[in-house]
């Protein structure tokens, strides 16, 4: 049961985190909500069969309950993708996440360097220089994003960036309540200017953040469970 | 409202990610964190480039950018399609427009006037129908101080019902009002014509026959010339007013009696309900109300991005260890199992397995791609798959796609390019860069894998035909029912295909019959249409065996025999040469066919071709596809088809083509060049999943008997273009996708 209400909780905190209201408590329940809370709730076949398709997926509560760590909460305010995500491929310092609802995030150091089936996805991305200006405390990096156009090319964006500390800051994991140390980084390039936000745990990972995806995408908003 | 350049570098949206007001009850850390460090949460379009902007054109009554009669000088968004529904009392116009280049545009029109007759011809009752294509060459961009420019030939080709050449001068005044000027010559010189000042060039500009059932083409820019003009008000967002002085006095019509001009002056308004679509109210002549409707699409303004194709498999980066490697254990995983779990794994992707070959260090696979336009794409998904299943120890790994069972070329990828630039900016193009494309290798060493599903196939639903009549007025009639269609695949390159149509409704009840010698010397190969539509109810419009090869290196063959088409039954016979990484291939084409009988079953009419052409196919790096065909059409006369198509990366095509035989300029046909038009849109770009499935439409004269082909499905150009180097480069924006 520790890991069911883990996984309500969790996904409040995803809420918390993002600071949106009813709009997108109404597609938790409509994104993991579909699968997972009728399992939480335990009424009907409906629930079972729900559950049983969660978990054939890798999100069953017994998975989450057994492997915290290979979760993630992620949501795209812009899609109404709210839900967890399952670390399907790992190695260096790259890992790929896997949504419940098809679609995947990989992160290189905890910053977000693709996407898949958002529509206009971040193909790839080089950042190595911001996660350098995180670790250093602050200063200035260049990002460079792919996207896909149009006509299938790929139209690389440049982005200058400043990265400054914010402090420390308390996060809600849902699970937990922690201390991080918050960064903020601004970027400006030739079309669209955004700013990212990071928030650093104990170990030096990042344990939440809320990231650019594309001007169409909007911002990808993750945390650690 | 149209903007001006300043307003293209300020910011012109604000889009907030975060709902505001809803921090007070579910206020999280992060939108805390940010209203105190007084940072706004929010993605700032900074700028947009000019490119992306709306010029604010609107279109007229002849589908085309411009007033209500009259052009302008602005052309469209490159690769604009603009389809014009323009409806007035005794006149309806139906047109296509493309903006072809940046500066040059085409318009194919269909035009219906009631009761007319060209100069000389008896009295007609009826709608008289003509087709007509227009150019448009945009000579100057508009400058701080001078007016955009452009020069235009209106219903060039064909009867020139609706001939008019011009130069025209186009200037916007404000943020919100253009004005227009300009001079016509032809139907844009009969209002207050003057004598034409090309006349000092030569006595010849000085007078132009009037409007006949054949324009020549050495007459334009010949008699009277006029000046027109006109001013838009882009008075709101999504509103314009127009107002023109029309230079087009409707002589012929007015004549019969069919339009009277009580005044040059027409007004209009046009409103844009939603993005791509324009609709128009207008006052015309000093007495006649028209509506206009056009809807808008740009290949190059994707609706969906990139689509919504679900995640594909990561790579599986190999550790140092493993990546050191220099052989597998072959017997702990035999070939069979790891083909059959490869297989499997293709499945979910749409991959058929055909074939596979491993070493100790490289993996050869041939393989049909059954979900993804871009074999591009399929190939990055496969690629990566295989980082997932094939033994560490192999590095290179060669992708053969298949298309009609026959593998089209071979491309290799590297491994550890595979694994090191998945997620790097600027890795699809290095992935390119490091890719080998060739030819597809031997069959010899491969492991077959028989396909999961078995020979059969079929399905079943409806279907819809649009004939032409023989003549102008005989009009249009549309068919429609259900088909079942099947096949049985001896092997993937030898297929036994048929359907069977059952007719549910026919909006024709009547169908002429063309009897043999209607035009001495040209039997009427396809101008029965209408009668194969009206007595083939229950039909059988195709029953083939077709067989797929590959005879040499670069080489690629097909013979299909049976019912080829519902006109026609027979044996075709093709050869192609295409190189994978050529920009031109060469084919021939020989045909023996009968015509079949009206009902479309197993009898044949006496008649009987051998038909058949050479081909020579170029793909341009701008853009453009041109194919020439010299050859015997099916009612034997010899000529030649040029066609030119414009191809956007995305899979969107838009062409034309032109066909003159040796009796197209006969007494019996005096029909000149025979053209139509072709637009292909392929379905992912509008549903924004996976599909291979393109919509095609063609347009153009109307069903004649000289310069026709054969319609034979899985002509060979088509069938391995998508594997080959240009398409694949075309699409490779999608291997990572």
């Amino acid at each position: 049961m520790r890991g069911r209400r883990g996984v309500v909780a969790a996904s409040a905190a995803l809420l918390f985190l993002t600071g949106c209201g009813d709009q997108l408590r109404s597609s938790l329940v409509g994104q993991v909500g579909t699968r997972l809370v009728p399992a939480l709730a335990g009424s009907g076949p409906s629930a079972e069969e729900a559950a049983a398709q969660a978990a054939a997926m890798g999100f069953g509560p017994d998975a989450i309950a057994a492997n915290p760590e290979n979760y993630m909460l992620f949501q795209v305010g812009g899609l109404g993708i709210a839900g967890l995500g399952r670390v399907v491929s790992e190695h260096d310092n790259l890992r790929t996440w896997l949504g419940d609802s098809g679609y995947s995030v990989s992160f290189e150091n905890g910053l977000v360097v693709a996407t898949r089936g958002f529509g206009k996805d971040l193909m790839a991305a080089d950042v190595a220089s911001v996660r350098a200006a995180i670790d250093a405390g602050g200063g200035e990096a260049v990002r460079l994003h792919d996207y896909l156009d149009s006509r299938d090319q790929i139209v690389q964006e440049r982005y200058a960036c400043v990265i400054a500390s914010a402090g420390p800051q308390p996060v809600d994991l849902g699970l937990r309540q922690v201390e991080a140390e918050a960064f903020a980084e601004t970027c400006r390039g030739t079309r669209v200017q955004f700013e990212n936000m990071y928030f650093i745990g104990e170990s030096g990972g990042i344990i939440a953040s809320r990231q650019l995806v594309s001007d169409v995408v909007g911002y990808l908003s993750n945390n650690i469970l | 409202m149209w903007r001006s350049a300043v307003d293209r570098v300020s910011i012109l949206a604000s889009l907030r990610l975060i709902c505001p007001a809803s921090d007070e009850v579910w206020g999280g850390t992060m939108a805390r964190w940010a209203m105190r460090t007084g940072t706004a949460i929010g993605l700032l379009i900074v700028a947009v480039p000019a490119f992306g902007q709306d010029r604010g054109i609107t279109y007229t009554h002849y589908g085309t950018p411009g007033l209500l009669e009259m052009p302008t000088a602005l052309s469209a968004m490159d690769g604009e399609l603009a389809a014009t529904l323009s409806l007035m009392d005794g006149q309806q116009r139906t047109a296509l427009t493309f903006q072809i280049t940046p500066r040059l545009s085409g318009t194919f029109r269909i035009s219906g006037t009631k009761d007319y007759s060209y100069p000389g011809d008896p009295a007609f009752d009826g709608i008289f129908i003509d087709r007509g294509f227009d150019l448009r060459y945009q000579i100057l961009d508009e400058s701080a101080r001078l007016p955009a420019l452009a020069i235009g030939l209106q219903d060039f080709l064909g009867s020139g019902h609706s001939g008019a050449e011009y130069i025209v001068a186009t200037k916007a005044v404000s943020d919100s009002i253009r004005v227009t000027a300009g001079l016509g010559w032809g139907r844009l010189g009969s209002n207050n014509g003057f004598s034409n000042p090309f006349g000092i060039l030569g006595d010849s500009f000085d007078t132009r026959s009037p409007s006949t059932s054949a324009m020549e083409p050495e007459e334009m820019f010949q008699g009277d010339a006029a000046l027109f003009g006109g001013v838009e008000w882009a008075f709101a967002d999504n509103w314009t007013i127009k107002a023109e002085y029309s230079s087009d006095a409707y002589v012929r019509e007015a004549d019969l009696g069919l339009i009277t001009i009580d005044s040059p002056l027409n007004f209009g308004l046009t409103w844009e309900p939603l993005d791509g679509v324009q609709v128009g109210a207008s006052y015309l002549y000093g007495n006649t109300f028209g509506l206009t409707a056009t809807i808008l699409m740009n290949p190059n303004d994707r609706p969906m991005d990139g689509g919504f194709d679900s995640a594909p498999v990561p790579v599986s980066v190999r550790p140092a260890d493993l990546r050191a490697m220099t052989s597998w254990n072959r017997s702990a995983l035999p070939d069979e199992a790891l083909a059959a779990g490869l297989a499997q794994a293709m499945a979910s992707e749409g991959l058929i397995l055909s074939g596979i070959e491993v070493t100790d260090t490289t993996a050869r696979l041939r393989y049909t791609n059954t979900r993804y336009r871009s074999e591009a794409q399929a190939m990055g998904r496969l690629a990566r798959m295989l980082t997932q299943g094939l033994p560490p120890s192999i590095e290179l790994i060669t992708l053969e796609p298949m298309k009609s069972g026959i593998p089209v070329s071979a491309v290799t990828l590297r491994r550890s390019d595979l694994e090191a630039l998945e997620t790097s900016a600027g890795g699809s193009e290095a992935m390119f860069d490091r890719a080998r494309f060739a030819d597809a290798g031997s069959s010899a060493g491969l492991l077959s894998v028989a396909p999961a599903e078995g020979p059969f196939s079929w399905s079943l639903g409806p279907y819809l035909g649009l004939v032409f009549g023989p003549e102008d007025d005989d009009g249009l009639a549309l068919n429609g029912g259900v088909e079942v269609t099947a096949s049985y695949a001896f092997s993937p390159n030898f297929i036994l295909g048929g359907a069977v149509r059952q007719q549910l409704f026919n909006t024709s009840d009547t169908a002429p019959f063309v009897p043999d010698n209607d035009v001495p010397g040209v039997h009427p190969v396809r101008r029965n249409a209408p009668l194969y539509a009206l007595e083939g109810t229950t039909t059988i419009p195709t029953l083939t065996l077709a067989h797929f090869a590959r005879p040499g290196p670069n080489l690629y063959s097909r013979v299909t025999a049976g019912l080829l088409e519902p006109m026609y039954g027979g044996v075709s016979t093709e050869l192609l040469f295409k190189p994978v990484d050529s920009a031109w291939g060469f084919g021939a084409e020989v045909n023996y066919v009968q015509q079949r009988d009206f009902d479309q079953q197993f009898t044949f009419r006496d008649y009987d071709v051998v038909t058949g052409h050479g081909s020579l196919y170029y793909d341009f790096d701008s853009g453009f596809y041109a194919q020439l065909d010299v050859g015997r059409y099916l009612a034997g006369d010899w000529g030649a088809t040029m066609t030119l198509d414009r191809t956007f990366e995305n899979g969107w095509r838009v062409g034309a083509s032109a066909t003159v035989t040796e009796v197209s300029f006969d007494s019996g046909m005096s029909e000149g060049v025979d053209y139509g038009i072709r637009v292909t849109i392929p379905v992912d770009f509008v549903l924004g999943r996976p599909s291979q499935r393109g919509l095609s439409t063609t347009l153009g004269a109307p069903t004649r008997d000289d310069g026709q082909r054969l319609d034979v499905d899985g002509r060979l150009f088509d069938t391995v273009r998508n594997g080959h180097l240009s398409d694949l480069e075309d699409g490779w924006g999608r291997f990572w996708r």
